[in-house]
């Protein structure tokens, strides 16, 4: 074998190994991310769809808890000036009007 | 017998004797060598040239030349094979000789044991996160091997044969062992110089590197910031070693015995099942290999081998392999840099000549000179391990090709 057939063939030799490497250590992470993919779709119990609640029938958040009093404080003078018995009612939802919620 | 012929006898079997009855018919090559091993041990303890390595090579030099002590005899290595019978005293050409205790240990070096061995420690020590998560970085430890093929150039023209041609090249892959299993190959009795050349020139990264890198680059290019690389999980290195040896020893097998321990010590470490297997390989195991190999290298270079012609040309083209090496790694960082638009230092480059982690170290200091903010560290340790891969490589290749 001549000298530069030795140096040809070594040089393309260990680039194209290193390239095959580099190739391998490109595609090793989008590998691994596909199997963890279909993993965890194989692994993944059905949830049942989810269906929006309208926002009246949240349930109250704790600022909301202060105006469900007022509220209520109010709907309950004015039964009583009615003569209708305390507590015969219950706020069940509310909604805001004309203002945004911060 | 009397006292006076005791003494006499003593006298007469001392080294003392041998070297100054035969001065003129080569004693004085004995002293030279003597003195070449000081040199070296001094160079080990005060200048800390790669003590680990040049202090028990330079001991062992000491020790094979050290007339009438008979621990080294090159004669049962002769031609490049070990010859079993001598060992066990039924050559009669060899009747005279009783091995000595160096000949033993130089078996682990001439059956390719130690170099392997030591692959498997370095293994065990090696991350090789920068080069997984930086994969071009490998692009850069293959043009960092351009050095091994131009000083096989420069071999052949001085006349060297290809083979030996083929032992001295690999002193530009500035790793030891790869070096030492390749010439115990391909070159025997040029092991002892190419060890002291490769392991010298590896200590003087320092000195050599910066001003080649310097030369090649620009102010600008040095001053290069690379992005933070990203993090690299642990399947990632798990699965690195076990691919790393399937593709190298399908396509090479003479590569499989240094590829494969190395990544072997490399799982085993990455994989975090086998503690106690990795600190014995990186610790103990490695130390106890290193004292041996370190002492049976040097003690091949013996007068009659070390004090050549040859070993001038050697330590020679030992500088040339080490310099066109960091050219090409340079050079070929100077390319990624233009084709990234600027997003490489092209000092990482000089790392690819391996000498694990000192030209990482060499890269981060000729950065920090420009730009004091400027960590390179990291990036420059993907071409540094990219190197010991492409190193074990061009050397199985040497072999394949020219064993």
């Amino acid at each position: 074998m001549s000298t530069a057939e030795v140096v040809a063939i070594g040089l393309i030799l260990v680039f194209a190994l290193l390239i095959l490497i580099t190739g391998v250590l490109y595609l090793l992470p989008m590998l691994l991310r596909l199997m963890e993919r279909s993993k965890a779709r194989e692994t993944c119990i059905p949830v049942p769809e989810f269906k929006e609640v309208p926002a009246s029938v949240q349930a109250p958040k704790q600022d909301e808890q202060e105006i469900i009093a007022a509220i209520m404080a109010a709907i309950s003078m004015e039964e009583e000036a009615r003569g209708v018995p305390y507590g015969n009612f219950r706020v069940v939802s509310f909604k805001r009007i004309g203002r945004k919620r911060v | 017998m009397s006292f006076i012929e005791t003494m006499k006898d003593i006298f007469l079997e001392s080294g003392f004797y041998s070297i100054f009855a035969n001065f003129m018919d080569g004693g004085w090559k004995t002293v030279v060598m003597l003195a070449v091993s000081c040199v070296l041990l001094y160079l080990a303890i005060v200048k800390k040239f790669e003590p680990l390595l040049l202090l028990p090579i330079a001991f062992g030099m000491l020790l094979a030349n050290l007339p009438g002590a008979e621990m080294f005899h090159e004669e049962i290595f002769a031609g490049g094979h070990v010859n079993w019978p001598a060992f066990a005293g039924k050559d009669p050409a060899l009747a005279h000789i009783t091995p000595g205790l160096l000949d033993y240990l130089y078996l682990g070096v001439k059956l390719g044991i130690y170099p392997c061995l030591i692959f498997l420690g370095i293994g065990c020590m090696t991350d090789f996160g920068p080069l997984i998560a930086n994969p071009a970085s490998l692009l850069l430890g293959a043009a960092a091997q351009l050095g091994i093929f131009l000083t096989y150039i420069g071999a052949k023209l001085l006349g060297f044969t290809s083979m030996e041609a083929g032992a001295i090249g690999i002193i530009g892959g500035a790793d030891g062992p790869t070096a030492i299993l390749t010439s115990s190959i391909l070159a025997p009795h040029l092991l002892g110089a190419i060890a002291v050349a490769a392991y010298s020139y590896m200590a003087l990264v320092p000195v050599i590197q910066p001003p080649i890198m310097r030369a090649l680059t620009t102010k600008k290019e040095r001053s290069i910031r690379m992005t933070q690389l990203r993090t690299v999980n642990k399947t990632e290195k798990v699965v690195f070693p076990i691919a790393v040896t399937l593709l190298v020893s399908l396509i090479l097998p003479s590569a499989a015995p240094l590829v494969g321990m190395l990544m072997l010590g490399n799982l085993m470490k990455e994989s975090g099942v086998c503690e106690r297997l990795v600190k014995t390989a990186s610790d103990s195991l490695m130390n106890i290999v290193v004292i041996f190999l370190g002492t049976t290298v040097g003690a091949t270079a013996t007068a009659e081998r070390f004090l050549t012609l040859q070993t001038l040309g050697i330590i020679v083209l030992g500088v040339i392999a080490f310099s066109m090496g960091t050219a090409g790694g340079v050079l070929f960082g100077k390319l990624m840099c233009v084709l990234t638009k600027g997003k490489v230092n092209p000092l990482i480059g000089a790392a690819g000549v391996s000498a694990v982690p000192m030209a990482a170290r060499v890269a981060q200091k000729v950065g920090q000179e420009e730009n004091q903010d400027n960590y390179l560290l990291m990036h420059a340790m993907g071409p540094n391990v990219a190197g010991v891969i492409g190193s074990a490589i061009a050397a199985g290749l040497l072999i394949s090709m020219l064993g």
